[in-house]
């Protein structure tokens, strides 16, 4: 749709383009004022950002990357890496200023050229690209290092059999103990994608310990990938306490990225142990709710109830006496109601079924049709699973059906169905009350099943 | 990781797309796009969806000028909490850049800005850089002078240093900072979250709490806060500057504080927290019409102590066969909306001595049918220098040479507090 609107409109901005083109070459032949330049390169990245096609200006674009300018500098780059896989062969007359720039005496200039390089995707570039990348990972500035892994393992994509015969895997197990904690996640990263193929990642355990007992120099996300990856080695006893000690003051942070990622990894790496595990289990209870409380939005909610659901797959017994936090709110999205209801269905036992039913009966009468057979669906889940609950479930789905709404109908006459095949003995009442109301129900499945 | 961000305005304009592993067709936001006009509000698109070939994780930028999605695409298996996590860094980053409450044309205007700051945030597809004090030393923060001396000059926006705080291993604060006077404000904020059902019972309640300092303090505080009841809190989370050994051993929060406004903790207190403002609602419907009546109080403490609910709000959301309401208050005003059958009952100030009151009836609609549930209410409310979980500061230790002026504040607010009937 969008791009057809620029096809009709394309006159007036094709004019724009080409207006653009010749200001351009005006400026890069007379190397004209840097006002000027900054202006123009401004504009094609703006026109850049709205759609316009503006692929015409590559030769012009590639002359301005020599500027000490940094913003224009960066400008020109960032169009460069948009438009350069198209253009292939002019992309390399930008290579000599990209390789000035990885020796410039301003980290922030190297760092910018060696991921600008990096990004172009060029197969050509590749040898070139090589030694920049290999000097980089011993380069005296961190800035310069962490882009510099970066850059590797987009070396790695465009050629990896380049990147092995030069030795840069090695390399890159040596920067695992970079004293800069984002070189070493950065190099986390790249050593996970290229050991993709070959296995994966298989960290030592004395590596392990020594990332875990330097956790706080990393930042936040950093840890995530640390975390996750001390959930993949086999442990002994021992440095099971070890290394659940090292993380255990990671369950308070604000951050519900990582408090989830401990979360995962106790519960792995303990999951043969069963004492250790139900120790776990109720430790990382609290920090569970707490992050369910402060949720800031429900978009952070939402994956948290869906983790939440699958622990609760493993692990029967986590959250039992904690059901009443993820009651409904009217307010919450219908996502997050239909993702509480699945919860409780799945946290309720014999002690809060009765509470729980009271719950869901006052969902069912819920305005929203979905969230309302969500609802139903779960009094039944519940009465199936605890049959202690099943006569009073029974009782108040028959209840509702008096009220004669045709929606709620529909759906009590399918959980039905479900309930009578657990419990044949019901089904002489059932059917009674279902021939009474026969006439509000109108989905067609549920008037066939009955039969 | 993350393949591609895209950010789009209110009616599906594509305004930035960054790439970091490839460029990707802007087409993929037609998928997005499917679902945003499948639901019912903004507010309702599911955060993660599924296509064939990639997953698209949004959050909603929700501002009155226009909401804005930012969008996140990957394309294998990933931690979905780290990529909202993300997605909300780069709205909070904005939000410091461009203003609270930025719009479409805040981010049009400053584009340079905006791409800069997803390059430095995120580098192939991780993220890399997204602590704002780093941030705000390698791109500068828009303000009117640069920008008038920009146009005049043409100086750059990017500083030719690395910023100090990438080599040192407390990333948020940086060296040298000084303020001519020396103050920090706490500020402790609660929130009710409370269900009661019709007999006036608290089917749940808790309270989740924040603190948020803004602290104005030079060179390298080291600051120690004490609470007298540190007991009452349930579960905490902390701010990475804070010492948690210090908490371990004996409850003190021990930290040196970034620079500026920050989120120090959040807290929750399960137990034993009375609501404060109670609400008695007495609705029930005939075949023709129905009979309100709501009282509302307030709890013992707040009648005896020295502040009052202020901004009380009560709303009714009537059935929708509702045609009229006559209705009257003792305190306050109220008003039904004609097309939502919200009434809203303003009352303020809660008064000392008077328990506001709303009755009346409400008549159904010709044909309407008896509505088979009650509505549920809500309130909301903000009580100044009142904590509904009681927890109170003991003393704030400032380690410097200086003295500096210290606040602290307390509020509570309605959270999700919601009254059946």
């Amino acid at each position: 749709r969008r791009v057809m609107m620029m096809m009709t409109s394309g006159g007036g901005k094709r004019d724009e383009v080409a207006e653009l083109k010749a200001r351009l070459q005006q400026i890069a032949s007379r190397a004209g004022s840097s006002t000027d330049a900054l202006a123009a390169v401004q504009k094609a990245v703006s026109c850049m950002t709205q759609g316009l096609d503006v692929s015409s200006l590559f030769p012009e674009m590639v002359m301005l990357a020599n500027t000490r300018n940094i913003i224009q500098k960066k400008l020109v780059y960032l169009y460069l890496c948009t438009y350069a896989e198209a253009q292939p062969d002019l992309s390399l007359l930008c290579v000599n200023t990209l390789h000035k720039d990885c020796s410039d005496s301003s980290p922030m200039v190297r760092g910018l050229a060696l991921r600008a390089m990096s990004s172009l995707r060029i197969t050509n570039l590749v040898e070139y690209l090589l030694p920049l990348v290999r000097d980089s990972l011993l380069d005296v500035s961190p800035y310069v290092r962490k882009t510099g892994v970066m850059a590797a393992t987009k070396l790695f994509t465009m050629a990896p059999g380049l990147f092995a015969s030069a030795g840069l895997t090695g390399k890159l197990f040596q920067l695992l103990d970079d004293p800069d904690g984002v070189v070493v996640t950065n190099a986390l990263l790249a050593l996970q994608e290229v050991l993709a193929q070959s296995g994966g990642l298989a960290l030592p355990h004395n590596v392990m310990f020594r990332l875990l007992a330097r956790l706080k120099d990393f930042t936040e996300w950093g840890q995530c990938l640390v975390i996750d990856l001390a959930s993949q080695l086999e442990y002994t006893q021992e440095h099971m306490l070890a290394t659940m000690n090292a993380l255990d003051d990671k369950l308070k942070h604000t951050n519900s990225a990582v408090v989830l990622a401990v979360c995962r990894t106790f519960l792995s790496i303990t999951q043969d142990h069963a004492e250790l595990h139900a120790a776990v289990v109720s430790r990382i209870t609290g920090p569970l709710l707490l992050l369910m409380e402060t949720a800031a939005n429900p978009e952070v909610m939402y994956p948290l109830l869906a983790h939440l659901k699958l622990l609760l797959s493993q692990q029967q017994n986590l959250l039992y006496d904690d059901y009443k936090l993820f009651y409904v709110r009217a307010s919450d999205p219908r996502y997050i109601k239909t993702a509480k209801i699945e919860l409780l269905t799945l946290i309720a036992n014999s002690r809060s079924a009765a509470n729980i039913l009271e719950e869901m009966m006052a969902y069912a009468t819920d305005s929203d049709a979905l969230c309302s057979r969500a609802a139903l669906t779960a009094v039944g889940t519940i009465a199936i699973k605890i049959p202690a609950i099943a006569t009073k479930a029974l009782s108040k789905l028959l209840c509702l059906l008096d009220m004669e709404v045709d929606y709620v109908a529909d759906s009590i006459v399918l959980v039905l169905k479900d309930v009578v095949r657990k419990y044949p003995t019901a089904s002489a009442e059932v059917l009674d009350r279902l021939e009474t109301c026969f006439h509000i129900v109108t989905e067609p499945q549920a008037k066939v099943d009955p039969q | 990781m993350i393949h591609s961000i895209f950010i789009l305005n209110e009616v599906g304009d594509v305004l930035f797309e960054k790439h970091y592993r490839g460029l990707v067709q802007r087409s993929v936001c037609d998928y997005f796009w499917e679902q945003v006009t499948a639901a019912s509000s903004p507010e309702e698109v599911p955060p993660v969806i599924v296509t064939p070939h990639f997953y698209l994780f949004n959050i909603l930028h929700s501002v009155r000028s226009g909401n804005m999605y930012f969008i996140a695409l990957t394309t294998a298996e990933v931690n979905p909490l780290l990529v909202i996590e993300f997605l909300h860094r780069v709205e909070d980053v904005f939000t410091e850049y461009f203003g609270q409450g930025f719009g479409e044309s805040a981010l049009k205007e400053e584009f340079v800005k905006v791409y800069q700051l997803l390059e430095e945030m995120m580098d192939n597809g991780f993220p890399f850089t997204t602590e704002p004090n780093i941030l705000r030393e390698m791109v500068r923060a828009p303000n009117i002078v640069e920008k008038v001396s920009g146009a005049v000059g043409g100086t750059s926006s990017m500083t030719e240093q690395l910023p100090s705080g990438t080599l040192s291993i407390m990333p948020w604060r940086k060296e040298g900072v000084k303020y001519s006077t020396n103050e920090v404000f706490f500020d402790i904020i609660e929130e009710v979250d409370a269900i009661m059902d019709l007999g006036g019972n608290v089917v749940s309640s808790e309270v989740v709490g924040t603190i948020n300092v803004n602290c104005r303090l030079s060179a390298m505080p080291d600051l120690t806060l004490t609470f007298t009841n540190p007991a009452l809190l349930d579960d905490v989370g902390f701010h990475p500057c804070v010492r948690h050994n210090r908490w371990e051993q004996n409850r003190n929060i021990s930290f040196i504080p970034p620079d500026g406004q920050f989120r120090l903790m959040s807290y929750t207190v399960k137990g034993g927290v009375q609501p404060p403002v109670v609400v008695r609602p007495q609705i029930r419907f005939t075949d023709t019409g129905g009979r309100v009546d709501v009282n509302v109080s307030m709890v013992h403490n707040l009648q005896q102590g020295k502040t009052l609910p202020e901004n009380v709000v009560i709303t009714i959301p009537f059935p929708k066969g509702v045609l009229s309401a006559n209705l009257s208050c003792t305190v306050g005003t109220f008003a039904l909306d004609q097309k939502t059958k919200v009434c809203t009952w303003t009352i303020g100030r809660m008064p000392k001595e008077k328990m506001p009151n709303l009755s009346g009836t409400v008549t159904m609609q010709v044909g309407a049918t008896r509505p088979e549930s009650n509505p549920v209410l809500s309130a909301q409310f903000t009580i100044a220098m009142y904590t509904a979980s009681g927890i109170t500061v003991d003393s704030l230790v400032v380690a410097e040479h200086y003295k500096p002026f210290k606040g602290v504040r307390s509020l509570t607010k309605g959270g999700r507090y919601q009254i059946r009937s």
